[in-house]
């Protein structure tokens, strides 16, 4: 039963990464302007223009083009960078690899962080503590991203010269000889993706606190703690790996603005100059790597919840 | 009076205040204009002195461009963007380069002469004894190879048009190469300098590990991240070296390379914006480099379509702009006046002889009534793409053109389309050009019915003839004259209005030194390539 269950989403998955390729390809053809209006620019005469289409085989027709990329796609060839003569997939490795760190630190930071600031909140509920972190929580998240970075590029850097205030990674950098460069993006991101987690947490919490089980636990005289901990606790797991999950998919997508205003050689920021510059191959490879992130750990947080809740295992 | 200016400073202990480092810029031309000298001459004054001072060898200078190249290529004949045009300087020469004067200095080649009297045949003698960074020895072969890069007909070279008046091209013997023009040129040399002609080993097809003969060998290129370059020790000009490596990188957001520069994570960073100039004042370790030079931000009148296809039309619009108060206001005093057509003072063609066109309503009236065209409404289309200022200019144009009953509508369109969108399809719309160093390049480019960029659409027989005139004259005070013909008839005639050449705004790091204002800017000038910087502990 869970095996199909499992099995139904594995394929839905696959259908709307499907559609997605679709999407994408599509949103690329409309972009005005092609790789050679961009890249030779204001200085582009017809000749050089023509030659440069034909050299890439830009005068096909679009249907053709998307077969053939997606087969290409298939058997793990995503082409050449159409701006840098390279394999899109050298241009793609490093850049993943950093928006990954950068997303995974963020998760390490932030999830605990949000966890317990939303235990603090439940079990102090409606107190001036809570308060507090609720209204702190929804203004880190309301606040624009670049606006938050700028501030603190402003204090910690500028003023205080603690920190970077760029965050440039160069390829084979050992990770701990960047750590200072990682702390302001990190403290950013933490910033906009704390709030859902908190809020979860919370309501959850409360919810749980207010059932029949923990009143008969504190009637019992076990101690408060020990209640939120061992009785409460466990049930709001379940929901807390699908925050985790959504947190991580929003992070590897969401870091654009975040990796722009740092300068920081992620995913984000190459799709960004590969926009700029009409660069297909890579916006597409980019958009496909983003959706597909998403997609596997949505399912991934459907699994869990299903896995982890016993009335979801059987199917209305 | 200047050697006058220079002894009183000497006394004053200045120039050796200089040399010891113990005066800053800003000390020093406050000092310098106070006892009579002008900015330009202290200016001049202060590169001088401080350029004297004994370099010291080392570190890695760090330059923030403020955008991504869609190319990102290291192949001369592609390159299009500050970045890339920089890069293909640091690693490699072209025959010839423009120096602060925008005199021609000998680089690959030492010498140079029109073997036929006509200027239509020309000779470059190459330098002995320089190597590529791979070790081969630099030959005609490479030159002759490089050059024909550009001349294949199917080829994606952005400098065609200006090579095209080149026949053939053939080594004569191995250290000398032979150029056949179509037509007499004796400006011809000149093509080689805008960093497309640099010169690459003969079958060198590998831009991701590009060599050249230059100042810095490729250490690391990461398109989209950064790119190191590092000391080549067989350069033959190495005595000018004084950096182990350049590194530079793009920061997007004009503020955040303000930053990265304050921090001290770039040594020099391009594109400063005028309101960040109260920071750069008081920022300790950070000054601001003015380049005064030919930039032009301006307004295109295209000659082919209503309304400005009328000459009155035109003519009433041109007097209808302040350009001091758009040099006071829009560029703070950073610009130097435009007199509505593309050639700035720092030109050495320039004419002087031609009166700034004054702001004068009735006038304006008086060409708007020829025109029959009273109390007309217009439609100016800008963006913030084209250049520093272009829509400030724009809404000034509107308040001041209101004295004259001429209705404005500024319309901004977005940058990212701006040149394929706007750019010679709206009969007014703002543009942008750097500074090309020459006349000759400015009309072939922009004013001749075969210019390839005559985004004013006005052709005209008389700036043909009076081009191909100049190009086969080799008399100084005749070419002048001509040259001055022609600047009356754009500036008349043409459909530029062109109020302002705003400087080029950079800033660095105080302990960066040896940075010359060479006015062509950042990316087409030397500026950045490599010799002379060094840093200072």
């Amino acid at each position: 039963m869970i095996l199909k269950l499992l099995g139904i989403r594995v394929l839905t998955g696959l259908l709307t990464l499907a559609i997605v390729s679709l999407l994408v390809f599509g949103a690329t053809e409309i972009l005005p302007g092609d790789v050679a209006e961009a890249v030779l620019g204001r200085g582009a005469t017809p000749e050089a223009l023509a030659a440069m289409r034909e050299r890439l085989s830009l005068d096909q027709p679009a249907y053709i083009r998307y077969f053939e990329w997606l087969g290409r796609m298939m058997s793990g060839d995503f082409g050449t960078s159409t701006a840098t003569g390279r394999p899109v997939v050298t241009l793609v490795e490093d850049r993943l690899h950093n928006t990954a760190v950068l997303a995974l630190a963020t998760a390490v930071v932030a999830v605990p962080l949000a966890f317990g600031l939303g235990l603090l909140s439940a079990m102090r509920s409606d107190s001036i503590t809570d308060q507090t972190i609720t209204v702190g929580a929804l203004v880190a998240v309301a606040v624009p991203e670049f606006f938050t970075a700028v501030v603190l590029i402003y204090v910690f850097s500028v003023t205080l010269e603690w920190l970077p205030s760029i965050s440039m990674i160069r390829s084979g950098e050992p990770i701990l000889q960047t750590l200072d460069r990682l702390v302001l993006p990190i403290a950013v991101l933490t910033m906009v993706v704390m709030a859902h987690t908190v809020r979860m947490t919370r309501s959850t919490v409360v919810n749980v606190l207010s059932s029949g089980f923990v009143e008969m636990a504190l009637l019992k005289g076990m101690p408060r703690h020990r209640v939120v901990l061992f009785h409460a606790l466990p049930n709001v797991l379940s929901p807390l790996f699908t925050v985790i999950a959504l947190t991580l998919a929003y992070l590897v997508s969401g870091v654009v603005v975040v990796e722009t205003v740092f300068s920081y050689p992620g995913l984000g920021r190459l799709m960004v100059d590969a926009v700029a510059g009409r660069d297909v191959p890579v916006i597409q490879a980019c958009g496909m790597i983003f959706c597909t992130a998403y997609v596997v750990l949505n399912m991934t947080a459907d699994a869990l919840s299903v896995l982890s809740n016993p009335r979801l295992r059987v199917p209305k | 009076m200047g050697s006058q200016v220079d002894g009183r400073l000497e006394q004053d202990g200045m120039i050796s205040s200089i040399r010891r480092g113990t005066i800053g810029r800003r000390e020093f031309l406050r000092v310098a204009t106070a006892t009579g000298l002008t900015v330009a001459a202290a200016q001049a004054l202060w590169a001088k002195t401080a350029v004297a001072q004994a370099p010291k060898r080392g570190g890695t200078a760090r330059v923030a461009f403020a955008s991504t190249s869609p190319t990102l290529t290291l192949d001369p004949i592609k390159t299009i963007n500050i970045p890339d045009l920089t890069h293909v300087r640091q690693l490699g020469q072209e025959l010839v380069a423009l120096g602060p004067d925008l005199k021609l200095e000998p680089q690959l080649a030492t010498a140079w002469e029109a073997s036929a009297a006509d200027g239509s045949e020309w000779v470059f003698e190459l330098r002995k004894g320089v190597e590529f960074h791979n070790g081969k020895p630099f030959t005609s072969a490479d030159v002759v190879y490089s050059m024909r890069r550009h001349l294949t007909k199917d080829s994606e070279s952005v400098h065609k048009a200006q090579m095209a008046q080149i026949e053939d091209v053939s080594a004569d013997g191995a250290h000398a190469v032979r150029f056949k023009l179509k037509s007499p040129n004796f400006e011809f040399p000149v093509a080689f300098t805008g960093g497309r002609t640099v010169v690459i080993p003969d079958g060198h097809t590998d831009f991701i590990n590009s060599v050249g003969t230059g100042a810095l060998k490729l250490g690391e290129f990461q398109p989209g991240v950064h790119t190191l370059f590092v000391r080549n020790e067989n350069y033959w000009n190495a005595e000018r070296v004084h950096l182990d490596a350049i590194e530079t990188f793009s920061i997007l957001d004009p503020t955040n390379r303000l930053n990265a520069l304050i921090t001290g994570e770039a040594d020099f960073i391009v594109g400063v914006d005028l309101n960040a100039l109260p920071r750069l004042e008081n920022a300790a370790n950070a000054e601001t480099m003015f380049v005064r030079g030919g930039q032009n931000v301006h307004m295109v009148m295209m000659c082919d379509r209503t309304p400005t296809d009328n000459y009155d039309f035109r003519l009433a619009m041109k007097h209808l702009q302040d350009r001091q108060r758009v040099v006071d206001s829009v560029y703070k005093g950073y610009a130097q006046i435009g007199n509505d057509y593309l050639l700035s003072p720092s030109h050495n063609e320039f004419s002087r002889e031609i009166p700034v066109r004054p702001y004068d309503v009735d006038k304006a009236k008086y060409h708007l009534r020829q025109a029959g065209a009273e109390n007309p409404t217009i439609e100016i289309f800008t963006s913030t793409a084209a250049g520093p200022g272009g829509l400030e200019q724009a809404l000034m144009f509107q308040q001041t053109a209101a004295a004259a009953g001429v209705a404005v509508n500024v319309q901004q369109a977005p940058a990212e389309s701006y040149w394929s969108a706007i750019w010679r399809k709206r009969p007014i719309h703002g543009s942008h050009w750097n500074m090309r160093p020459t006349a000759e390049l400015q009309w072939s480019q922009l004013y001749m019915s075969t210019a390839p960029e005559n985004e004013i659409e006005f052709r005209d027989e008389r700036v043909d003839r009076l081009v191909l005139e100049v190009r086969a004259e080799r008399d100084e005070a005749k070419r002048m004259a001509i040259w001055h013909e022609l600047q009356l008839i754009a500036h008349d005639e043409g459909g530029h209005l062109l109020a302002a050449h705003p400087d080029y705004i950079y800033a660095h790091a105080k302990a960066l030194k040896g940075l010359k204002p060479y006015p062509l800017g950042v990316g087409t000038s030397n500026i950045v390539s490599g010799e002379d910087l060094w840093l200072d502990s």
